[in-house]
């Protein structure tokens, strides 16, 4: 049962067409005029989704709300099916006719309401606790609360049998996976959402972030299987090469790793449950370490293509380069002369502009109080990134200078989408590469490493080794963004676009 | 062997490299480029080969693209690059070796530069002898803690803590008393805690 903002009693009958306005007496909906619908004898405006009709009621595709019909233990599908006070919770693993779980009308738990943080089904009013949040089951999206859509949703503790609920329907959707001990397979659901133009599609991509508080402990997945049954990364220990040939690319790093999904077109994101062996490791991967990780997933839902920069300035005070950099680099220049806001800016808009995807907010911050990270050994990129504290979008910081010199840059690839503060949260750029390149390459190595950040690898990288994204257009050329070289192109393939516009850091 | 090198017009050679058409240009050169990953010996070594380098063998070609290089990037990462090729065991020798002379003459030719690419060769140089690991490098290093430029002081004072030379403590003391950037006395009292007990007794 639902408890909307507005509870209405509902009568219903006659024709539409009176001239009854909000707050007329009615004794049926043709007393009201045709924008509106009576209810408890009252003219009042027509719905648009069921909670505005209040709990216990559904609202239909004309805006007129009607009273549910169902008693305690009958079956349901939607929340609206039950009568007020009752809430439609999932049976079991039992499914129905339609091939979704089993669900029936019972009294309402006294807990939080949907969409409200949970990891337990007891935690939440209404019974089911799936994606780390209280979900209303549904039949449809006009059974659910505006800002979200009615969802398929693969239940974990159904062996993935599928039920309907509404799911947030825009933006990154983030909660917890819980890992008992240091090695634990963990479930990974991945929901059906309806498009805006009605269409049922995939959740556009999923970023876990693996970590451990003991920095000396690698982390990450050890074996990743798809719903389908196929293995999408192959037993890996960290230390081990890159398995070019899995579907999906991920090794496990020391303190925080990240799995994306997908890497590439070729292997889409599949709708149901993956299967993660997630473990902490001993240094030499030898042995499985002591460390419990967290794992946290974001899921984008909507096919947004904003991505927020938030810049960051160490120290340049006394920059060598400060003549060839345009002045002194701090945010207050950054966010006003042009030797950013157009050498730079104007050509990384560019560069994301062919994949579709617009830059949205920019934010321009010092961190002048940390002489430590100014000149950043790129050992120490951990404690400088974790000091990102924007999590929508990336964060990109600018140091006077990096070492080992020769190093422009550094991001975590892929980066901890949505998550701020950790060890991996933004991308570092290195200041004296402006002592011997202009803004505007400098503008191409930050794009490559956003998009290092956001899902994509090198299309051929210093050792010879391609992407996961097989496009001949793209495959080992120079005039591609994702080539190592800092002299390379901004090309990016149909596949490369594709994998990038579907990085939860988007908004 | 002490060669002089001639500082590079760098302006010259940085616009032409940075604005070739990118198919135009050989693997040495992209390796030498890469934005964030340092290669390994054996990724150059393959780089160099296959863009030949006439009768030079990988580690002279790095020699002579650290002294001479028209590009700075390019350069740079050649200095970068020269530690590596010291034999495994024995590591570069002192003066007389190749690689050693390469960066301490380097190190002579650029450090009295105090802005522009340069400073940024100076300080590969002075990172890459400290890589070697060489406790008669202490002097040179020494000389360049009073450098004008914070970043170059910096990279010395790091530089000095990987010679494990316990007779640099009386100039970084020094320096630390008379140091007013915060980046910089970071950087020497690290160095100096390496330089405590029982590195240094």
């Amino acid at each position: 049962m639902r408890c909307g903002s507005l509870l209405v009693l509902v009568a219903l009958a006659g024709c539409p067409g009176g001239d009854g306005a909000i707050g007329d007496h009615c004794g049926d909906r043709g007393d009201c005029s045709s924008s509106l619908q009576c209810v408890e004898s009252t003219c009042v405006p027509k719905c648009q989704r069921a909670p505005d009709c209040g709990d216990g009621y559904s609202c239909d595709k004309d805006g007129i709300c009607h009273a549910a019909t169902g008693e305690l233990g009958d079956s349901c599908t939607s929340e609206v099916d039950c009568a007020a006070g009752l809430s439609c919770e999932i049976e079991g693993i039992a499914t129905d006719a339609t091939g979704h779980l089993a669900a029936s009308c019972v009294t309402q738990n006294a807990g939080k309401p949907a969409a409200a943080p949970c990891s337990t089904d007891g935690e939440c009013r209404n019974g089911t606790c799936a994606l780390g949040h209280c979900i209303d089951l549904c039949s449809n999206t006009l059974d659910c609360g505006a800002g979200t859509s009615c969802a398929l949703i693969p239940r974990v503790e159904a062996e993935g049998s599928i039920f309907a609920g509404c799911l947030q329907a825009h933006g990154a959707l983030r909660w917890n996976l819980p890992v008992h001990g240091p090695s634990d397979a963990v479930a990974l659901p991945i929901p059906e959402l309806y498009d805006a133009s009605g269409f049922m599609n995939v959740a556009r991509s999923v970023a876990v972030t693996f970590d451990v508080e003991d920095v000396n402990q690698a982390v990450g997945a050890t074996r990743v299987t798809a719903p389908d049954g196929t293995l999408v990364v192959t037993d890996q220990s960290f230390g081990d090469p890159i398995h070019y040939s899995d579907p999906v690319r991920h090794q496990l790093a020391l303190g925080q790793s990240v799995l994306a999904m997908p890497s590439s077109p070729d292997t889409p994101l599949e709708p149901g449950v993956y299967m993660m062996q997630v473990t902490s490791q001993n240094a030499t991967g030898t042995n499985t370490g002591t460390a419990i990780p967290t794992a946290t997933a974001v899921i984008k839902l909507d096919s947004s293509v904003i991505l927020d920069l938030h810049f960051y300035f160490l120290n340049f005070d006394e920059h060598p380069c400060a003549t060839s950099i345009g002045g002194q680099l701090d945010a207050t220049a950054a966010s006003t002369q042009a030797f950013f806001q157009h050498d730079y800016l104007i050509p990384l808009r560019s560069m994301f502009a062919q994949a579709g995807i617009a830059l949205g907010t920019l934010t321009y911050e010092d961190l002048r109080d940390h002489p430590d990270l100014d000149g950043l050994d790129v050992a120490n990129a951990p404690s400088l990134l974790a000091l990102g504290t924007h999590e929508v979008g990336i964060n990109v910081f600018f140091v006077r200078s990096l070492s080992p010199i020769g190093l422009q840059a550094y991001a975590p690839a892929p980066g901890p989408a949505g998550l701020a503060g950790t060890r991996g949260s933004g991308i570092i750029i290195g200041g004296d590469t402006l002592c011997y390149r202009r803004w505007d390459q400098l503008a191409r190595t930050t794009a490559h490493e956003l998009a290092r950040y956001m899902g994509l690898y090198d299309n051929e990288d210093v050792a010879g080794h391609p992407d996961p994204i097989h496009d001949d257009d793209a495959d080992a050329s120079s005039a591609n963004l994702m080539f190592y070289s800092e002299l390379g192109g901004t090309d990016l393939s149909a596949g490369q676009r594709d994998i990038l516009s579907r990085s939860a850091v988007l908004r | 062997m002490k060669r002089r090198i001639i500082l590079a017009a760098l302006a010259g050679g940085l616009v032409a490299i940075a604005a070739a058409d990118p198919s135009a240009l050989d693997t040495q050169t992209f390796a030498l480029t890469a934005i964030d990953v340092v290669p390994t010996k054996a990724e150059l070594d393959t780089a160099l080969m296959a863009s030949g380098s006439g009768s030079q063998t990988p580690v002279q070609r790095l020699e002579d693209l650290a002294a001479n290089g028209s590009d700075a990037g390019v350069r740079l990462r050649a200095i970068n690059a020269l530690p590596q090729y010291c034999p495994m065991i024995t590591g570069c020798g002192g003066s007389g070796d190749p690689i050693h002379d390469t960066l301490t003459t380097l190190i002579g030719d650029y450090q009295s530069q105090l802005t522009g690419a340069n400073v940024v060769v100076l300080r590969a140089a002075i990172e890459s002898l400290g890589a070697l690991q060489k406790p008669e490098d202490k002097d040179t290093l020494a000389t360049l803690l009073n450098h004008p430029s914070r970043d170059i002081r910096a990279a010395s004072a790091r530089a000095l803590g990987e010679l494990r030379n316990c007779l640099a403590v009386t100039a970084l003391r020094v320096r630390y008393q008379n140091e007013s950037t915060d980046q910089v006395k970071l950087a020497i009292s690290e160095t100096l805690r390496i330089l405590s007990p029982p590195v240094c007794p």
